[in-house]
């Protein structure tokens, strides 16, 4: 009897040990799972020096891999290949840059997108296939977040400080017509070489103009140029698809490369 | 009297095999996705391209599904170049509607292309739709004669 009852005690202390082991190991395991999201995060937000929204780490701990869904990515040619890639992405299941939509249009800048539709040789992007001004596009989308990659076709035809005052009137207009709207201004990626005034030097000027612009206005710098160029500051031939043309447009490695980039600093 | 007979029966015979050719146009059966797959075997398609699923439609061409009856299509990965788009529309009255949108694409196209890409805006200039019975198909392509032949190879 005295054996069958130690036994039970034995079995009931083997229990407790058990469960108050299993229970340490869990809350150990989900302290260290945190402590990795939260490392992670610290080290994205210190890696972009360029980010330089302070909100963005708030934002980003609460909505993680959701922080896209209320995105609108607005762009020229380079973006109608992002917007391809992450199509396809998404027909294959994959979750790529959330439920962010497009705004995008080949051969749009600041500058042309300015004047009214109709007027020759402005160009508005579409969306169902009528075309919008850009503000009125964002309001349709429902966006909070705004990522635009536009200035291709800008500096190589205005005057800097010309170029620079249409970044801020196509931003402004968008503000205006969308308050409460947060703006991310990506960098102008990088050329496979130079020609002419379409060169990585140029374009490297433009992108400090965009910086100074986001730092006065209160606007995030998303530096995608960092992770597209080589040593010499080339776009990386692998992520170029049209190197015999003109050498800017992105390979699907590389709209990949730019969406890893952007869920590395954002989520 | 006998020539006058003749004449009416030979214009009576003329008129009806006219209107059959037509019936067999209008109710031709044809699987755009079958046209799709003959153009893809035929001619070399970008090898990164974005091959059209629901919605797609009406994202790149403002076309509302409900007035499709099947698709079938691509556009070239990098979004500005080559466009292959067919389209079986529920009736005649959709496949002009779906006619219009697809000109006013290559319109919209064209502009965005005309200080861009001299090579694309030449091909945009020479793009057309066309249009068989409840058919529609838009061929963006330095090959769209090509294209367009096997488009109509399906109605012979």
């Amino acid at each position: 009897m005295k054996i069958v009852e130690r036994g039970i005690i034995l079995v009931k202390k083997r229990l407790v040990t058990a469960t108050v082991s299993t229970v340490l190991a869990v809350s150990v395991l989900f302290t260290a799972c945190g402590k990795d999201k939260n490392s992670k995060k610290s080290a994205d937000s210190g890696k972009p020096t360029e980010s330089t929204s302070q909100s963005d780490t708030a934002q980003t701990s609460s909505q993680g891999m959701h922080f896209f869904d209320d995105a609108v990515f607005i762009g020229d040619s380079i973006s109608l290949g992002l917007k391809n890639y992450v199509k396809s992405e998404r027909a294959k299941g994959n979750d790529c840059l959330g439920e962010a939509q497009m705004l995008v249009a080949g051969s749009m800048g600041y500058s042309n997108t300015l004047p009214e539709i109709g007027t020759p040789n402005s160009i508005h992007p579409q969306y169902n296939g009528t075309e919008v001004r850009i503000e009125d596009g964002v309001k349709l989308m429902g966006a909070k977040k705004v990522f635009i990659m536009l200035g291709l076709n800008d500096f190589c035809i205005y005057p800097h400080d010309m170029a620079m005052d249409s970044v801020r009137e196509c931003i402004g207009k968008i503000t205006a017509a969308n308050p409460g709207v947060s703006i991310y201004v990506q960098s102008v990626t990088p050329a496979l070489k130079d020609s002419g005034k379409f060169s990585n030097e140029n374009i490297r000027i433009f992108n400090d103009g965009l910086k100074t612009l986001c730092s006065e206005n209160g606007w995030t710098y998303v530096d995608v140029a960092s992770v597209m160029a080589d040593a010499n500051g080339c776009l990386k031939y692998e992520y170029c698809g049209d190197a015999d043309v003109k050498g800017v447009h992105m390979t699907n490695a590389g709209c990949e490369a730019w969406v890893n980039y952007l869920y590395d600093l954002f989520c | 009297m006998k020539k006058i007979t003749v004449s009416v029966v030979s214009i009576i015979l003329a008129l009806m095999m006219l209107a059959a050719c037509g019936k067999d146009a209008a109710k031709a059966d044809v699987d755009v996705k079958t046209v799709y797959q003959k153009i893809s075997e035929s001619i070399d398609l970008p090898a990164e391209k974005l091959e059209y699923v629901s919605g797609d439609l009406l994202d790149y061409y403002g076309i509302d599904e409900s007035k499709v009856a099947d698709f079938a299509g691509m556009q070239d990965a990098c979004g500005y170049k080559d466009e292959v788009v067919i389209i079986k529309a529920v009736d005649e009255k959709a496949a002009e509607e779906i006619q219009t949108l697809l000109n006013d694409h290559i319109a919209y196209q064209s502009d965005s292309m005309r200080n861009y890409d001299a090579e694309q805006f030449k091909i945009l200039g020479t793009s057309t739709v066309n249009v068989n019975g409840v058919y529609v198909a838009m061929f963006i392509s330095a090959n769209q004669a090509e294209m367009i032949d096997i488009f109509n190879s399906f109605f012979e």
